[in-house]
């Protein structure tokens, strides 16, 4: 058994390690980054201002938050510094004339991506600019993406040692400069100053490391192994763990709670289905439960809300009164507090679950009592509540053990619309916020941490197998 | 005993701490003296700025003698903003930061055009330049350690007030104009700026912008953009939080590594306060402003403070103003809430609560269908009009507004002069539509139902913001409405992200958006200027190119005189009528829904006897006060 767990246990973060690889590939390969919802000015309903004028777009557009978010670098693997100068040509000829068959979009990401690219490839791009030969069409993209791949961040954040704001101030003068420069000649004076300030050629050996060091996935990867999971994206003070943490208090009670009442209320109800099976307390059951499944959430919340909160003056939304109210009370009284703000929600979450697990409960006591163990219990004379609960219910149980705890990782992000609806500011709102928001350190955390709940929901499911049933066994039987 | 006597001592301790920091902030209040050159105020001998009678004489006599600021105002919001950078593009943030600060000069109540001082008491103009003459003894409100997460150090420094100076008018000007500051509240005005020439400090309270002239004149919107200019706390924006600064060499127009650091500051989620509103906190949901008491300005807040709550969806405020927890229900977050009204005034419910009023106005925005000039559809203005003479308008606002809207035929709202109302628009007539398709040269020639031109069918795709329910049915309405003559419109429902990506590279044929309407003079220039139309991000969305457009654009940036202000006006919106680079759909009509128990809300042009001659058609909440009782 201790083998057996500690096998599991060590599983979870190589489990945890491919769930990062997937999330990671997929949040990136994602159209958008989080700089395309700076540029957003999109109001609720749809409408933009018209009162104010806007400045063109510029290469450099959100340059420095990206480069701040590493959103520069390349996914998976970095193969941008061995680019050669016909390719650096190649990008910039698609550049100035849009390839047929490639969209607007696709053009518009492109040059993005090839501005990314330009920090690997300057000195390749400074040789285009001092060649004559070049037609001054293709010259003047590639001092524009010059000067892209030139513009270096500083370092951010206070404490910053003499060093530091000594190489800022350095930094601030380039990109100064940069900005001005018109010609190749200047191009060339800049890079003769300042090529120190940056590391802008790489060597063959600089290269091969780089292929897997410089992308998005080791910069992220490199952070979680010190558990430094970075900060929210609109708060640089405030870190997505607990934050994190924070609303997940919020979620699990509303995933617990419920799970834990409908696990024995079901029993409860599924037994009866089915120790009255076909007759009137089954049927009248059995509809209930199917009325009950059938009516969505999202109608029930509401339904809630208009029919039983606002006529007793119930709460309606959050999960505690507003901080001026909560921060005033007593703990029992705050306890009391949020049992009042949570009931409703908590019954908008309950009932699907119970009329689903009620339901499976009843196939399930339905198939044990089918069982010949439970004749023969009763052939020798148990009593039938014996019979029933040790025989019949622990087997029972198995089943919706398993959906029960195979669910731990759904419910917190199933709890999306109860916590929109009520105005919970839980976890699965969280969540969906972050993905509408591209904040990708809080959809990293947020599905790790959902994955290490699933696994170890996996795991108790496993060790409760055993509690429940004694044929299971972890360890291995000699034939 | 020796333990609870020592905590007692403790918490004495705390609390003298506090009175003694609150007493040495009021102290350092008192301790600054004004400028001895701020004199030359008094030189403002042509003052540009008038005195609002609304707020000098109006305003106190509505709220009586005895009237003092109290109560909580309550109100609610969709969504949550990111963060409370001064130039954060959210709205609403926008908003709280407007009550929070005030700029150089306010418009007179009920007024667009007139202005009248705010934290200038004087405007003189010389020549090319603006002379602005600030109040003395304004304060910026120390900032809050409450503000912060817990274990966050800040100096001390940030704990007192500091004198608003011309100082932070300048940083405000640099922050702007900063090429790295690529945050959409400074694009959005980075062009009202561009043709300042110079930004002059003479003294702690005196500045000076000089203009660009162009053959003679200064631009005609140079002094209400003087105007708008605001403070930013330099005390705050400049430094970490130890107080060190950011940088040393005071380059904030041009440094990008200020920049980095002032995109993702350490306040950018406090509200640094000098006007009318203090930042009170924001917690998860909710943000609190309190009154200012030391502020002096026009328009002081007649409430002890206000609370925003962010709710995800519209049901949630609507849920919350029933049950009386929030003063207002705005129908632009779900009109057809309206009707929902109506029973809930039935009910027992409502008949223990506080009556309900409603107050209707034309909300200063448009929605309208974009044809992309670029496109091979509809490169031709026969075409859109076509487009526009098959959907039926009324019957949009009819069926989805529940008739809360106003046909429109241009880019301005018709509450303004320049709003031509002898225009008529285009009527509803899908066989008009059909014919002008047909000279065009769309002919269903394999009798499929589609038109085809050259071998090419009639068939594109319109993108929508998915998020918004009226763009949703509007687009449903359009595909069944086009298919009637002849042409096949696929419409694709987008998120914020793919739509902004979409908009900016202009990879569309058609799309359904709206804008919002700023206040006059209104600015053609950002999206109908030519000079838009081939550059990737402009609002010019549809590439539209029409150089008579372009020229008019041009004379109204200079042009001084109304009347022939209002005659190039009309002339831009015949042209825009004839050539529908949009079908503008409609102005979409506002009700905010409030309890009795709130004073002061009405619509300005409906009150000559309050204020004569306003011409502002939309309410203001910023006098509305509670009524005891």
């Amino acid at each position: 058994m201790a083998n057996y767990l500690l096998r599991r246990l060590l599983l979870i973060p190589l489990t945890l390690l491919a769930i990062l690889l997937v999330n990671f590939t997929v949040i990136n390969l994602a159209p958008g980054d989080p700089s395309t919802i700076l540029t957003s000015a999109l109001s609720a309903d749809g409408s933009r201002a018209a009162d104010q004028g806007t400045e063109r777009s510029t290469d450099d557009q959100y340059l420095l938050f990206r480069e701040h978010y590493g959103l520069t670098r390349p996914i998976l693997f970095n193969l941008w510094p061995g680019r050669t100068k016909n390719q650096v040509k190649e990008d910039l000829e698609k550049l100035l004339a849009r390839p047929k068959g490639m969209s607007a979009r696709a053009h518009a990401e492109f040059r993005v991506r090839v501005g990314d690219r330009s920090r690997y490839t300057l000195p390749l791009l400074l040789e285009l600019l001092k060649d004559p030969s070049e037609r001054s069409e293709l010259q003047k993209v590639a001092l524009e993406m010059f000067k892209r791949g030139g513009t270096l961040v500083g370092t951010s954040g206070g404490n910053l040692t003499p060093e530091m704001r000594s190489k800022n101030q350095q930094i601030a003068r380039s990109n100064q400069k940069l900005r001005q420069i018109k010609t190749a000649q200047e191009a060339q004076a800049w890079w003769e100053e300042h090529r120190q300030l940056a590391v802008f050629e790489f060597n063959r050996m600089e290269r091969a490391a780089l292929f897997l060091t410089g992308t998005r996935l080791t910069g992220y990867l490199q952070r979680v192994l010190t558990l430094d999971f970075g900060a929210m994206r609109n708060d640089s003070h405030r870190l997505v763990s607990k934050e994190v943490v924070k609303r997940m208090k919020v979620s699990l009670t509303l995933a617990f709670a419920p799970m834990l009442i409908s696990f024995f209320l079901c029993q409860l109800i599924g037994f009866t289905m089915a120790v009255f099976h076909n007759r009137w307390p089954d049927y009248f059951l059995n509809l209930m439960m199917l009325f009950l499944y059938a009516v969505p959430v999202f109608v029930v919340a509401p339904f809630l809300i208009e029919k039983v909160a606002l006529p007793h003056a119930w709460p309606t939304s959050g999960f505690h009164s507003s901080w001026e109210v909560y921060s005033g009370l007593t703990s029992w009284h705050r306890l009391l507090d949020i049992a009042l703000h949570i009931f409703l929600p908590l019954t908008a979450v309950l009932y699907g679950t119970l009329a689903a697990q009620a339901r499976l409960s009843r196939t399930a006591v339905l198939e044990v009592l089918r069982q010949p163990y439970v004749r023969t219990a009763y052939a020798k004379g148990l009593a039938p509540f014996k019979v029933l609960t040790k025989h019949v219910g622990r087997n029972a149980a198995i089943t919706i053990v398993t959906s029960l705890a195979s669910s731990l990782g759904v419910v917190l992000s199933g709890s999306l619309i109860v916590e929109t609806i009520f105005g919970i500011d839980g976890f699965g709102r969280f969540f969906y916020e972050a993905i509408v928001n591209r904040d990708y350190n809080v959809i990293m955390f947020s599905a790790l941490a959902g994955g290490f709940l699933a696994l170890i929901g996996y795991l108790i499911a496993d060790i409760l197998y055993t509690l429940l049933d004694p044929r299971v066994t972890f360890v291995a039987q000699k034939k | 005993m020796l333990y609870w006597s020592s905590l007692l001592r403790e918490e004495e301790t705390k609390e003298l701490k506090v009175e003694v920091l609150a007493l040495k902030r009021q102290l350092s209040r008192l301790q600054l003296q004004p400028s001895p050159l701020y004199r030359s105020r008094e030189l403002a001998v042509h003052n540009l700025l008038k005195t609002d009678p609304f707020y000098e004489e109006t305003l106190p006599q509505l709220l009586g003698p005895e009237f003092e600021p109290h109560g909580v105002l309550r109100v609610a919001e969709i969504g949550k903003p990111e963060n409370l950078h001064p130039f954060s593009p959210w709205h609403n943030v926008g908003e709280l930061l407007s009550m929070c600060t005030l700029p150089v000069a306010c418009t007179k109540f009920g007024f667009y055009e007139e202005i009248s001082p705010g934290m200038a008491l004087a405007i003189e103009r010389r020549d090319d330049e603006f002379w602005v003459f600030l109040r003395d003894q304004v304060y910026w409100e120390p900032l809050k350690e409450q503000f912060f997460p817990a274990g966050f150090q800040l100096d001390e420094s940030f704990l007192e007030p500091h004198q608003v100076t011309a100082e932070d008018f300048k940083f405000y000007f640099d922050a702007v104009m900063n090429p790295y500051v690529q945050l959409a509240g400074a694009l959005g005005v980075r062009n009202v700026f561009a043709d300042i020439e110079e930004f002059r400090i003479i003294d702690p309270l005196t500045f000076v912008v000089r203009w660009r002239k162009s053959e003679g004149k200064i631009k005609y919107t140079a002094l209400q953009a003087t105007s708008s200019l605001k403070p930013l706390a330099s005390w705050v924006w400049q430094r970490f939080p130890d107080g060190s600064k950011i940088i040393e060499d005071d380059d904030y127009r041009n440094n990008s590594v200020w920049a980095q650091n002032f995109i993702d500051h350490w306040a950018k989620n406090v509200i640094v306060s000098c006007g009318p509103w203090t930042f009170g906190g924001w917690r998860d949901r909710q943000i609190t402003l309190e009154r200012n008491p030391h502020y002096q300005g026009p328009g002081g807040a007649l409430f002890e403070s206000y609370t925003v709550e962010f709710r995800a969806v519209p049901d949630l405020i609507w849920q919350d103003f029933k049950g009386e927890k929030i003063e207002f229900f705005d129908s632009r977050f779900a009109p057809d809430k309206l009707s929902e009204l109506q029973e809930f005034i039935k009910t027992p419910l409502y008949q223990e609560q506080t009556p309900i009023h409603q107050l209707d106005s034309l909300d200063r925005a448009f929605r309208y269908i974009g044809w992309s000039c670029k496109s091979p559809f509809f490169k031709n203005k026969k075409v859109r009009q076509a487009m526009t003479m098959a959907i039926d308008r009324q019957r949009v606002i009819d069926s989805y507004l529940n008739g809360m809207g106003v046909i429109t035929t241009g880019p301005l709202s018709p509450a303004d002069v320049g709003y031509d109302k002898s225009i008529e628009p285009w009527s509803y007539d899908p066989v008009a539509a059909r014919r002008l398709l047909e000279e065009e040269g769309w002919v269903d020639r394999d009798g499929d139902g589609i038109r085809e031109k050259q071998g090419v069918p009639f068939s594109f795709t319109m993108i929508y913001f998915v998020g918004n329910a009226i763009s949703k049915l509007l687009s449903d309405y359009l595909t069944t409405a086009l298919r009637e003559i002849g042409v096949e419109c696929k419409s694709v429902g987008l998120d914020v992200a793919d739509l902004s990506a979409r908009i900016e590279t202009k990879d569309f044929d058609a799309v359904i958006l709206a804008w919002t309407i700023g206040s006059p003079p209104p600015n053609y220039k950002q999206i109908w200027h030519s000079s838009g139309a081939e550059q990737k991000g402009s609002s010019n969305l549809t590439a539209y190119v029409n150089p008579e457009v372009d020229e008019l654009i041009e004379l109204l940036e200079y042009e001084e005189n109304l009347e022939q202000r209002k005659r190039y006006y009309h002339r831009f919106h015949q042209i825009m009528h004839e050539d529908q680079p949009y079908t503008f759909l409609f102005v979409p009509k506002r009700t905010l829904v409030y309890r009795e128990n709130l004073g002061n809300l009405f619509i300005p042009s409906d009150r000559p006897d309050l204020i004569p001659a306003a011409v502002v058609t939309e309410p203001s909440t910023s006098i509305v006060y509670k009524i005891d009782g």
